[in-house]
């Protein structure tokens, strides 16, 4: 009798806690709504109920596009302007307003041959650094020892000592109308040679065959790419014959050898003829160029990009220089 | 009457085997066709390809976000799966091809859309990149397989396995792990990281697993991959490349579904 007296007691106090838990509930409801708007008839409030509150996890992804930022439009989630080929280059459309050639740059004497000085403009210079010059990369070969060394010393920049001319620089004008020449192409070589391409760096004109060919006793791959699109990505075995490809499009192309990750070069590719290479003292030389403004720029692969103005006369020599800093 | 029932469900069976096999025809790369495989591709695509086909889609922005593969941004870049030489773009078979049966692994198949809704959403996302517009790409021979595989050539495929270095990256015995891809050094065109396939598993074979399928691999490269093409390289040596297919080939398990 007493366990059973105890039972109800328990039975009745739980039941009574509950009520008073329900009691509590409908209370704070009342408050919660009357604390908001306690003006608010009845309609107000079934209407209220039924107003989709803003979350962020229950609206649908379109309708959060209006109000709240996707992942896409939020800044820190936005891609990284994408690089030319992996290079950090300066906007090639920036410019500078045409102005005169600068009097106060050092001139520097070139020759400029008799045969073309009286057949119309020519535009010489020369591409300088006078700063600090980089160590070469060293790079340890993991694969293919015999053929391409324990260690591979690679120098992008190469300046002369006395000159501080820097050579493999491109030197390019455009000229802003459509040329129309009979210049025959000539054939670009990408020769796979003691694990690097040779040569490193080269331009060449739209359209023109590229020449792959490997001399190595073992297996290398030359992968070419414009923008991160592959151009031409071919297995080249030893001994075997040289593949060739034109480059139609105008730009920057990367090549690397997969197999060995320190094989890299470059080609630049114009739709024009008014392009040059610098040589082992940093001088270029261009012809042909019809006169008037010309936006002239400079690529080199380590120093980047340079931009100058120039006015070409109907004859005569203008004389540049660009010194990367 | 059971001759009439047994005549009617002859012809049911014929009709719908003559439905079913009729290949639709590509449709007309008008206006009303790219706004046709518009809506398709919203519904179907955009997921992962993005709204304006660059591969950034909400689903896609997570997929190949620290390594490859990412969606195909179809504004600019390459197509791996292809039946043209390296650095073309691909045939519109090639893409009603990967439509159908999908990337193992990644990309579903979408053979659950009528033929005629796949050739639409085909049709816009040509209009996507302009290069579309320069010239219909020429496929490369895929031939069928001119012997069966046997001891002999599977041997030589072997040997040949190795003279052409896929063990650098696909490893001694294709597992994908080869020296090249253990090391990291293996990147796609985004610079993201990428392993090589697994030869040893059919589902890694994105290309797909068939004989014809591996030459077609071999032959035009994955391009935006270090896979590189042989197609130079195999020239002449229509037996070596076949060898090799039939060597890779036996790297794989599924042996009891060995087609060639």
């Amino acid at each position: 009798m007493v366990g059973c007296s105890s039972h109800r007691m328990l039975r009745s106090g739980v039941s009574a806690f509950i009520a008073a838990l329900q009691v509590l509930a409908i209370a704070s409801m009342g408050t919660g709504v009357h604390a908001a708007d306690s003006s608010r008839s009845m309609y107000d409030l079934e209407k209220s109920v039924k107003e989709p509150k803003p979350s962020k996890s229950l609206a649908p992804i379109r309708k959060q596009t209006q109000k709240n930022p996707t992942p896409l439009d939020r800044e820190r989630w936005k891609k990284p302007v994408p690089l030319q080929n992996g290079i950090k280059l300066d906007k090639p459309q920036a410019i500078p307003p045409p102005k005169p050639v600068d009097s106060n740059l050092p001139k520097v004497e070139l020759p400029v041959t008799q045969d073309t000085a009286g057949a119309g403009p020519v535009v010489v210079g020369r591409v300088v650094y006078r700063g600090t010059l980089p160590p070469p990369t060293q790079m340890e070969v993991t694969r293919d020892v015999e053929v391409c060394g324990p260690v591979v010393n690679i120098v992008p920049l190469s300046v002369d000592p006395v000159s501080h001319g820097v050579r493999n620089a491109i030197v390019h004008i455009g000229v802003r109308q459509e040329i129309t020449d009979d210049v025959p192409l000539q054939v670009s070589v990408v020769k796979n040679q003691q694990c690097a391409f040779y040569p490193r760096v080269a331009a060449l004109r739209t359209g023109a065959q590229t020449e792959i060919s490997n001399d190595d006793p073992l297996m290398h791959n030359t992968n070419m790419t414009i923008n991160s699109r592959t151009v031409l990505n071919v297995a080249l075995v030893a001994g075997g014959n040289p593949i060739r490809k034109p480059l139609k499009k105008e730009g920057l192309y990367l090549i690397k050898c997969n197999v060995h990750k320190f094989m890299e070069a470059y080609r630049y590719v114009f739709d024009d003829p008014f392009f040059d290479q610098t040589n082992e003292t940093g001088q270029f030389r261009i012809v042909g160029l019809p006169p008037g403004f010309h936006a002239v720029s400079v690529w080199h692969e380590t120093l980047g990009v340079l931009h100058k103005e120039i006015q070409v006369p109907v004859r005569g020599t203008v004389t540049l220089e660009f010194e990367f800093k | 009457m059971s001759k009439r029932i047994t005549v009617l469900a002859a012809v049911l069976i014929f009709l719908a085997g003559e439905t079913s096999g009729v290949l639709a025809m590509k449709p007309e790369e008008t206006r009303a066709a790219r706004e046709k495989g518009k809506i398709i591709y919203e519904r179907s695509c955009m997921l992962c390809h993005g709204e304006d086909g660059k591969g950034d889609g909400p689903a896609g922005w997570f997929i190949g976000r620290f390594s490859s593969p990412h969606p195909r941004d179809f504004t600019a870049e390459n197509y791996k799966f292809r039946s043209t030489a390296s650095g073309d773009l691909p045939t519109d078979q090639d893409l009603f091809r990967t439509v159908t049966q999908g990337i193992p692994g990644y990309m579903p198949s979408f053979s659950g859309l009528a033929e005629e809704e796949r050739w639409a959403a085909i049709v816009y996302v040509k209009s996507l990149n302009p290069m579309f517009k320069e010239g219909q790409p020429t496929p490369m021979a895929i031939p069928e397989p001119p012997y069966p595989p046997s001891d002999a050539s599977i041997e030589n495929g072997r040997k040949l396995y190795f003279k052409y270095s896929c063990h650098s990256c696909h490893g001694d015995n294709g597992y994908g792990d080869g020296p090249e891809s253990i090391k990291g050094n293996l990147k796609d065109a985004r610079g993201l990281p990428i392993s090589a396939g697994n030869l040893s598993d059919r589902s890694s074979l994105k290309n797909g697993a068939t004989s014809r399928d591996i030459y077609r691999s071999l032959m035009t490269g994955l391009d935006g991959t270090p896979m590189p093409s042989f197609a130079d390289s195999l020239n002449g040596k229509e037996k070596e490349a076949w060898d090799l297919v039939y060597y890779i080939l036996s790297l794989s398990s599924e042996r009891g579904f060995f087609r060639w």
